[in-house]
């Protein structure tokens, strides 16, 4: 067993896959919490439009491995296609939680910045989106995992390097201990993706009640 | 001079029925005010409306002349009943932040003036509920506002806590001159610091029942 395990090679699709994420987790991040906050500003016969609501909700439907194929079509194979699965994946939900996140600012807050003559982009900057950030974490935590998910997929399907593509080598080869190698280390770094989350919140919000200290 | 002008109002959905009729009362410069009545009377409605928050289905707030009817600005501002402390923000950018350019030296003395020296990077979670009370009064005074409107603000307290931060606020009325709208629902706790009731009525639409004077 594991006689034919590769550390270096274990450890340089780890990376391989992990750059993957961090990079579409970060587009994911700068166009979801963008979208949602422009969302929110939207004046309130807009954000009523059915139109409007379907073609910002249906999207999120197809999961980022149905996108693969038009993806590769679009893009080819290669590293930006795997950042827009991984950003595929993680998009929604950070979309649909700021935009949550930002409606649920009470009244009381709202009238109190409008008293305290805070306007325009400044209100969005400095009273909506703190007030939405503990909500905003909430979706780029369920964010950072689908896309670890999703870059897998990715990889397996159409990738040269990584997690997913060394499970799909490994296959083809027959070694299935290695897979499980593989299989494990998913799991792990899935994991610790999500504590790191946790602990970027931590540093971030430490002012928020459910921020444990 | 502050003037509310024949407020009347009605919420949307509630059947529409009229909650205001035609208030009318005004507060000279330096002058506090209570403002009473049973739970549920419009106090709160009126208060909004003052602050700009809420427009009237009738009348006007006009502030030294200028109308400010649903314009929210710093010339009224409102300590809610409902707690309206910013969470991301630590004591001393709380009253930074209503100060608008930075004055050191006054963040300082107001949070002297309601006791919270000491506490200047706390966050609101980490303060008591008498103590959010507070910063939010030094808050206001930080905007320095023409009326600052208290609502209920410290009538959740214990009787205790509350006769304290009453000895304060007179205190701090004192000494900043500030012209103040009171509102609670028990007119004891305008007895000292007071010197108009306006007391409206039980009745709906609920109108002024009567003006009485206290000092
Ligand atoms: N957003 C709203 N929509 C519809 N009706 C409302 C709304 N807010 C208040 N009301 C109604 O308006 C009336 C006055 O409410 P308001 O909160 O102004 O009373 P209040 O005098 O401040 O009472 P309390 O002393 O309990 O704080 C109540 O009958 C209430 O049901
Ligand atoms: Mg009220």
């Amino acid at each position: 067993m594991l006689e034919n395990l590769d550390y270096t090679a274990a450890g340089v699709n780890c990376l391989y896959s992990l750059s993957r994420v961090g990079a579409g987790v970060v587009m994911a991040l700068v166009v979801g919490v963008a979208l949602g906050l422009g969302r929110s500003k939207l004046p309130p016969w807009l954000k009523r439009n059915r139109l409007l609501k379907f073609l910002l909700e249906a999207p999120k439907f197809p999961p980022p491995i149905a996108w693969i194929p038009f993806v590769i079509i679009w893009l080819g194979i290669g590293e930006f296609s795997a950042w827009i699965i991984v950003f595929i994946g993680a998009v929604s939900p950070i979309f649909t939680s700021t935009y949550e996140g930002a409606e649920a600012v009470s009244p009381a807050l709202r009238n109190c910045a409008r008293s305290l003559e805070v306007r325009g982009f400044h209100y969005l900057l400095r009273i909506i989106f703190p007030a939405a950030l503990p909500q905003i974490f909430t979706g780029v935590r369920v964010g950072v995992s689908m896309g670890w998910m999703s870059v897998i997929a990715a990889e397996m399907i159409s990738g040269q390097s990584g997690l997913g593509y060394s499970i799909q080598m490994n296959r083809l080869n027959m070694q299935y201990d290695l897979m499980t190698v593989d299989m494990v280390l998913i799991g792990i770094i899935g994991f610790l993706l999500h504590e790191a989350t946790v602990l970027l919140q931590r540093q971030i919000l430490p002012w928020h009640e459910g921020t444990l200290s | 001079m502050i003037e509310f002008r024949q407020i009347s109002h009605r919420y949307p959905g509630s059947a529409g029925d009229l909650i205001l009729r035609e208030i009318s009362f005004s507060i000279a410069p330096g002058e506090c005010v209570g403002l009473t009545g049973p739970s549920g009377c419009g106090k709160s409605t009126l208060a909004h409306i003052g602050a700009g928050h809420i427009t009237p289905a009738g009348g006007q707030v006009v502030v030294d002349g200028v109308d400010l009817t649903s314009r929210p600005s710093r010339q009224v501002f409102l300590i809610h009943q409902e707690p309206d402390l910013f969470p991301w923000q630590k004591v001393k950018k709380q009253v930074a932040f209503a100060m608008g350019q930075a004055e050191p030296g006054r963040v300082a003395a107001l949070l002297a003036l309601v006791k919270l020296s000491g506490f200047e990077d706390y966050y609101p979670r980490q303060l008591s509920g008498g103590m959010k009370k507070r910063l939010a009064l030094a808050r206001a005074l930080a905007v320095n506002p023409r009326l600052l409107v208290l609502d209920e603000s410290f009538s959740s307290l214990d009787s205790n806590l509350k006769y304290e931060l009453y000895e304060d606020l007179r205190r701090i009325w004192r000494e900043t001159a500030a012209t103040i709208l009171l509102i609670t629902h028990d007119s004891r706790d305008l007895e000292n610091l007071a010197h108009r009731e306006i007391r409206l009525s039980a009745d709906k639409p609920t109108t002024i029942k009567e003006i009485r004077q206290l000092k």
